[in-house]
């Protein structure tokens, strides 16, 4: 069946959007390296080695991507519920706070139960941070795109305020300079390295974790439930599924998610939480770049694991970037905002093609009325 | 510290603010989310500055901040108006795009050494009212005072001018605004674009007033 095929080719060609969309960035990129006086091929073959060059690089790769997964695994579940989650930073900063603090004081446990329970601790001081937000949204209409950013600067002077008061590192008490940071943790309490690099076990968790939202999401009612709210409230309401309890589940696990990865960057990473006034100085802008690696891979879970590994590259990259053709390393912020852009814009062909496919399906003038009706200037906007 | 002296650095820090508020309340009464502005706020102070460091004219340089962010608005004008994409995905977009290309642009520029900065003088018989005086009208940069200025002006263009009409019309009901002949498309690029030239104007006045300089 021709039809068929030209169906299933149509797909592909949407999966292969964000390779398209990468492939443009990197050809803008290399027009701005151009203008900068330095060779594209060289930038992006120096990249390529300081991602992926060696046993070390590819660690490294790998564990700036684990914070990005983690993170990307909350937005695809928010976003698929149709809430908005920018607070990514503040949740993983709360989460590593909550994490730390059971690793500097630690119940007489083994080491393992203690981190275990430091990740869960983690866990939930994302998920209180990420609720908050949703119990607003739900019950007060508070739009949720404000409430998360503004529950990051919250977060950051919390962590301010407990690095340079009650949480600082004893030692430094001692000194002049006084550094905003915490005791470091014990060994036993680290997370296991998984080869003699800088690879810890943070990285397993968080595929599995993937693994576990796609079924999540997928495959449990809970995730039905999430899905059918975020894809048509209305209809939602009228089968009976509790609407404002779904919204705060979804900006809930989204933002225990970036909790989690909060803690796992602390106990498998920096051993310390350290501040430099600002989200980040510790997230590295992690609780950011986790929407952007979630959107590369179309918000799906299992699609987010190698996004991830692509902007854990891409930030990794950068580094040896910056020392061999001496470029800013900045130009990957710059590089990650294009592969937004051209994500995003993308998006519009999917959609066409999508509506093409469903004329096919539907009845010939039928199909032209739907498409007249949607043509209307977009309103997306919440009750201002 | 004297807590006057604090206020009074409040007032003149808030002004950025003020800007980038300014022009983001019209973005979005036309319709449009620009969750962007720090983007086209950074790469206005970098375009500032560094235009004030080679031609030794401030006052060029905000022109050029204005110039520069309301370019960079138009990307996501374009994504969230005629593609009508996500526009908060969009916004954050701009807000990566932004702050990579000052970022490298901006490389260097923290060793140019001084500019001449936008004047500083008090008002005359303002600055005399007690306690009022000294935070709100002495010594602060004249974007301080313009400031003052633009708040109730723009108030008074939104919610009292025909123009300003149509900018509701635009954003509350587009349909209607559409069949009444007026064009959603054009207006939504033109607000977007103003946002940008406003959230310019805040990048240029930290730049070259608050806290004057570039840091990478």
């Amino acid at each position: 069946m021709p039809g068929l095929s030209k169906t299933r080719l149509s797909q592909l060609l949407d999966a292969a959007l964000p390779v398209f969309a990468v492939a443009a960035a990197l050809a803008v990129g290399a027009v701005m390296l151009l203008f900068l006086g330095v060779s594209p091929l060289e930038a992006y073959g120096a990249l390529w080695d300081g991602a992926f060059g060696n046993a070390n690089a590819l660690a490294e790769t790998l564990v700036k991507a684990t914070p990005l997964l983690l993170v990307g695994l909350g937005i695809c579940i928010a976003f698929r519920g149709d809430v908005i989650n920018i607070g990514g930073e503040g949740q993983m900063v709360v989460g590593a706070i909550l994490a730390i603090l059971l690793g500097l004081n630690p119940p007489e446990w083994p080491g393992w139960m203690v981190i275990t329970a430091a990740l869960l601790a983690g866990f939930l001081g994302g998920a209180i941070w990420g609720a908050i937000p949703g119990f607003l949204k739900a019950y007060f209409g508070v739009n949720e795109i404000l409430s998360t950013i503004m529950m990051n600067a919250i977060a950051v002077q919390l962590m301010n305020f407990l690095l340079r008061g009650p949480m600082i590192d004893p030692a430094q008490l001692e000194v002049a300079s006084k550094i905003p940071q915490t005791a470091r943790l014990a060994d036993v309490f680290r997370l296991p390295r998984l080869v003699p690099t800088r690879l810890h076990l943070g990285a397993a968790i968080a595929v599995v974790l993937a693994v576990l939202v796609y079924i999540l999401l997928w495959r449990t009612t809970m995730g039905y439930r999430i899905r059918a709210v975020g894809q048509n409230p209305h209809a939602s309401r009228y089968a009976g599924i509790n609407v404002k309890k779904n919204v705060v589940l979804a900006l809930l696990l989204s933002g225990a998610f970036a909790g989690l990865a909060g803690a796992i960057q602390i106990y498998g990473v920096n051993y310390r939480m350290i501040t430099d006034g600002s989200a980040t100085g510790f997230t590295g802008s992690a609780g950011f770049n986790g929407i952007v690696a979630a959107l590369f891979g179309q918000l799906h879970p299992l699609g987010t694991i190698p996004a991830s590994v692509f902007f854990g590259a891409l930030l990794v990259g950068a580094n040896k970037m910056q020392r061999m053709v001496q470029v800013p390393s900045a130009l990957i912020t710059a590089l990650n905002g294009l592969v937004v852009v051209f994500v995003v814009s993308s998006e519009v062909w999917r959609r066409r093609r999508q509506r093409r496919r469903l004329s096919a399906a539907v009845s010939a003038p039928e199909a032209a009325d739907a498409r007249e009706t949607q043509a209307t200037p977009m309103d997306r906007e919440t009750s201002s | 510290m004297d807590p006057i002296i604090i206020l009074q650095a409040g007032v003149a820090t808030g002004t950025v603010l003020l800007f980038a508020t300014i022009g983001e309340i019209l973005t979005e009464r036309s319709g449009v989310l620009n969750l962007g502005v720090e983007g086209m706020m950074l790469i206005g102070a970098m375009s500032a500055f560094s235009t004030a460091v080679s031609t030794g004219n401030p006052w060029l340089g905000l022109l050029v901040a204005m110039l520069a962010a309301g370019l960079l608005s138009q990307v996501h004008a374009f994504i969230s108006i005629h593609l009508q994409a996500d526009q908060v995905v969009s916004g954050l977009a701009l807000t990566f795009l932004g702050t990579g290309i000052s970022l490298v642009l901006g490389e260097g520029l923290s060793k140019a050494g001084t500019i001449s900065l936008l004047p500083r003088f008090s008002i005359p018989l303002l600055s005399q009212t007690p306690l009022l005086g000294p935070i709100f009208f002495t010594e602060q940069s004249v974007m301080v005072y313009l400031g003052y200025l633009l708040t109730p002006l723009v108030w008074y263009y939104i919610n009292r001018t025909r123009p300003g009409l149509h900018l509701r019309a635009v954003g509350e009901h587009p349909a209607a605004a559409d069949s009444l002949g007026i064009s959603v498309y054009r207006l939504r690029y033109f607000y977007v674009f103003i946002g940008g030239v406003f959230a310019g104007l805040a990048g240029g006045t930290i730049s070259l007033a608050i806290s004057p300089g570039w840091f990478s």
